[in-house]
């Protein structure tokens, strides 16, 4: 889980071009969007690309996105369960 | 008709920036799109403008630096118009994007809404809370010309009481031979309104004034020379202060000009 | 200024559920779709998605030379509107510098661009020529060049609002007196660019659209062109020319909120519809007929039927997106509509919001789900793009 945590804070901060935001700056439990990093809609598709290019993860639900994307605990938790069963299918 | 007047101007290009009252040259050569920063054009934190592509920060800096007419109740601004004027429109973005979507990473959603020139009047209206009409021209060299026609337009039919008019490109390939950058902004207001918040500056009338086509200025030099017009720090020195002066579309070299500019306030 | 009143005295469209007004309207009696299978090009990220792609080869219809997919649909609309209004040999007196012509667009010649871009990252050159089809103004010079229009001349790219404003430009350049014929419209092909733009929004259906349906699952991208020839009333009927009605009212506006998503009260877009009627000197309650922009995505069906209610009241007159006939054609969506609206009001007849089966209780209304008779003398059509812009347009009769 640690390493999940700090792969995607590098991940959405370049996903996101984030220039100026460090992955220490970034709160894991802190919520992504509306404040803190100021995040909006289009950052939440962004994520979207960026898992279905990280982890292989396919998200088509933007109702799913908002429950995973509350914080970058969230989504590591997203990740882990979400890659073990594309595992298990595999 | 109505009168209209231009209350504020204010540019960031090759040769300089600001409005009509702090236009200066820069410290040195012109910086690029990457190099803007946001402090230069204001005191208000915005953290999000390093994030905005190119064509976005050229034309949010240069309105940034105008006074705006205050906003209605609510803070938002129903009675302002927005109009803006582009000759690439969103060339880079469009090339980025197709890269985006063709390499392993996927398309970009946030590249893709920049694949609209309309998206810098969005980002403008979101800061500004512009509520009235916005437009987006493209008409090859004259598409900043244009953008001032539509502006003084809709503000002289009575559709809106002011319009912000912007003539702004934004490219990194050499497509006119070299890069290029600009953003320049005029803020249209009615006469009377206009007139007792400050002295108008320059009064525009649109269509044929009967001037000859000989003493037009052609439009892809017509925007600096407009902004040299009415923010006079930003004339060369030695240049005499013109008495009026008179736009017209290039892309039309025979007929009337678009614009004249006849008071000099 | 404002006082003369601007008639529509000819027509003309490209879509992927027919070539010209009549076919068009033969789909919309029989309820037939116009979406199915992409085959223009590859799509391997967007899987079967149904387009409304135009079926026939615009080169060969449009006679141009060169030019990109969009300036063909563009020159074979024109054209036709032009030859439906008597204007396209105006006789030898007529002055072609005082005809115009502005067109809304937004992705232009995008599919030459991607031949200019391979060659770019191919071997690293820059072919400057083969951007000259790239930007919207194209199709925009390929009309005028194409038909001799030498007057006025602009382009217009408010996203998917860029034709709707295109007319209500082309209408002020008739009453400031700077044209006395305007051509207005908006062309646009389908790209690469815009099917995977869309589809990274997560906002194409894999169904194909159903507007205002309870189950809508997103739109469905299209292509084409459509062209409205304007002119003042009073010269219109000098030269006895057939008047299909009148452009009475435009409204604009911005909801200033968001770069994609709708503003979700609609309030915005509520203005842009008061505005237009404002204008018009028309009552919500005198509106017969709504024209929806009606995308079929689930936030712009639902801020759209707010807006609706807020101006119309509880009950609305008959509303329809007519999007499923042919999909969302983005910078061609408002004056393709424009044409639906201009059929309607000729044939007395509601066109079917096709593709709705169950009424949304948020929505509140059901739309018009099947073409049927119907008193139509005004009509209001919604055009709304990114960056939260909003413009509606006022069609009605003479006598409205």
């Amino acid at each position: 889980m640690p390493d999940i945590v700090e792969d995607l804070k590098e991940q959405v901060i370049k996903a996101l071009n984030l220039r100026d935001v460090t992955p220490e700056d970034i709160d894991p439990d802190a919520p992504l969007f509306g404040e803190g990093l100021e995040l909006d809609s289009i950052d939440a598709l962004e994520i979207v690309v960026m898992l279905e290019k990280r982890y292989g993860i396919r998200v088509e639900d933007m109702d799913v996105a908002r429950q995973a994307f509350r914080s970058v605990n969230a989504l590591a938790e997203f990740v882990t369960e979400n890659r073990e069963s594309c595992e298990q299918t595999e | 008709m109505k009168d209209v007047v231009i209350t504020d101007c204010a540019c960031v290009a090759e040769d300089g920036f600001g409005n009509r009252r702090t236009w200066q040259s820069w410290d040195g050569a012109a910086p690029g799109a990457d190099d803007l920063r946001w402090s230069m054009f204001s005191e208000t934190p915005f953290d999000a403008f390093r994030r905005l592509d190119a064509l976005c920060r050229y034309a949010l800096s240069a309105v940034e630096l105008l006074t705006l007419p205050p906003p209605a109740a609510g803070g938002r601004r129903p009675d302002l118009g927005l109009c803006l004027g582009t000759q690439y429109g969103s060339l880079d973005a469009d090339i980025a994007f197709i890269r985006t979507a063709n390499n392993a990473s996927g398309p970009s959603p946030r590249l893709f809404t920049y694949t609209l020139p309309s998206t810098a009047l969005g980002e403008i209206a979101i800061r500004h809370r512009i509520t009235g009409p916005n437009l987006c021209v493209l008409c090859g060299p004259d598409s900043g010309m244009a953008a001032l026609r539509e502006g003084t337009f809709m503000v002289a039919d009575g559709t809106v009481a002011g319009c912000v008019c912007l003539g702004c490109d934004a490219v990194s390939m050499p497509v006119a031979g070299r890069s290029v950058g600009y953003a320049y902004a005029f803020v249209l207001e009615r006469a009377p309104a206009a007139c007792e918040r400050e002295g108008p500056l320059a009064r525009l009338i649109p269509g044929d004034a009967g001037c000859t086509p000989a003493r037009c200025v052609a439009a892809h030099d017509a925007l600096p020379a407009l902004f040299r017009y009415v923010a006079s720090s930003a004339r060369p020195a030695g240049e005499p202060p013109c008495e009026s002066l008179c736009l017209r579309a290039a892309a039309h070299p025979a007929a009337p000009c678009l614009l004249c500019n006849l008071d000099a306030g | 200024m404002r006082t003369d009143r601007v008639a529509i005295t000819g027509i003309g469209i490209v879509s992927a559920a027919g070539w010209t007004p009549e076919e068009l309207w033969s789909a919309i009696e029989a309820e037939r779709s116009g979406l199915g299978r992409l085959t223009l090009f590859d799509s391997p990220r967007c899987g079967h998605v149904p387009v409304g792609q135009v079926i026939g080869d615009p080169a060969a219809r449009s006679g141009l030379s060169r030019g990109s997919r969009t300036d063909h649909f563009a020159v074979c609309a024109a054209r036709d509107a032009l030859e439906d209004s008597g204007l396209r040999e105006p006789g030898p007196a007529a002055d072609r510098r005082r005809m115009g012509v502005v067109l809304g667009g937004t992705t232009g010649g995008m599919l030459s661009t991607e031949a200019f871009l391979q060659k770019l990252l191919l071997d690293e050159a820059f072919d400057a020529a083969l951007l000259r089809d790239h930007q919207c103004c194209a199709a925009t010079e390929a009309v005028a060049a194409g038909l001799q229009l030498r007057g006025f001349r602009a382009t217009v790219s408010d996203a998917c609002a860029s034709s709707n404003a295109a007319v209500a430009i082309g209408c002020d350049v008739l009453r400031s007196g700077e044209a006395d014929v305007m051509l207005a419209g908006g062309a646009d092909s389908l790209t690469r660019l815009t099917l995977n733009g869309f589809c990274s929004l997560l906002n194409v259906s894999h169904e194909g659209a159903r507007p205002f349906d309870a189950e809508r699952s997103g739109l469905s991208l299209g292509e084409g062109a459509g062209m409205l020839v304007l002119e003042r009333e009073e010269a219109a009927v000098a030269r006895g020319a057939r008047i299909y009605g009148l452009v009475a009212g435009y409204g604009s506006t911005c909801d200033a909120n968001h770069l994609t998503a709708p503003m979700p009260d609609g309030s915005a877009a509520a203005n842009a519809m008061r505005r237009a009627l404002e204008m018009a000197g028309i009552a919500p309650a005198a509106v017969d007929y709504v024209n929806a922009h009606g995308t079929g995505t689930v936030t712009n069906d639902l801020a759209e039927a707010r807006a609706l209610r807020a101006v119309f009241g509880s009950r609305p007159p008959a509303v329809s997106s007519t999007k499923r006939f042919f999909g969302h054609t983005l910078g061609a969506a408002g004056a393709m509509e424009a044409v639906v609206c201009v059929l309607a009001m000729q044939r007395q007849r509601f066109p079917a919001n096709l593709g709705f089966r169950t009424m949304d209780a948020e929505v509140g209304f059901a739309p018009v789900a099947h073409t049927c008779d119907g008193t139509i003398r005004a009509i209001v059509t919604n055009s709304f793009g990114f960056g939260g812009n909003n413009c509606s347009l006022v069609i009605c009769g003479r006598e409205a």
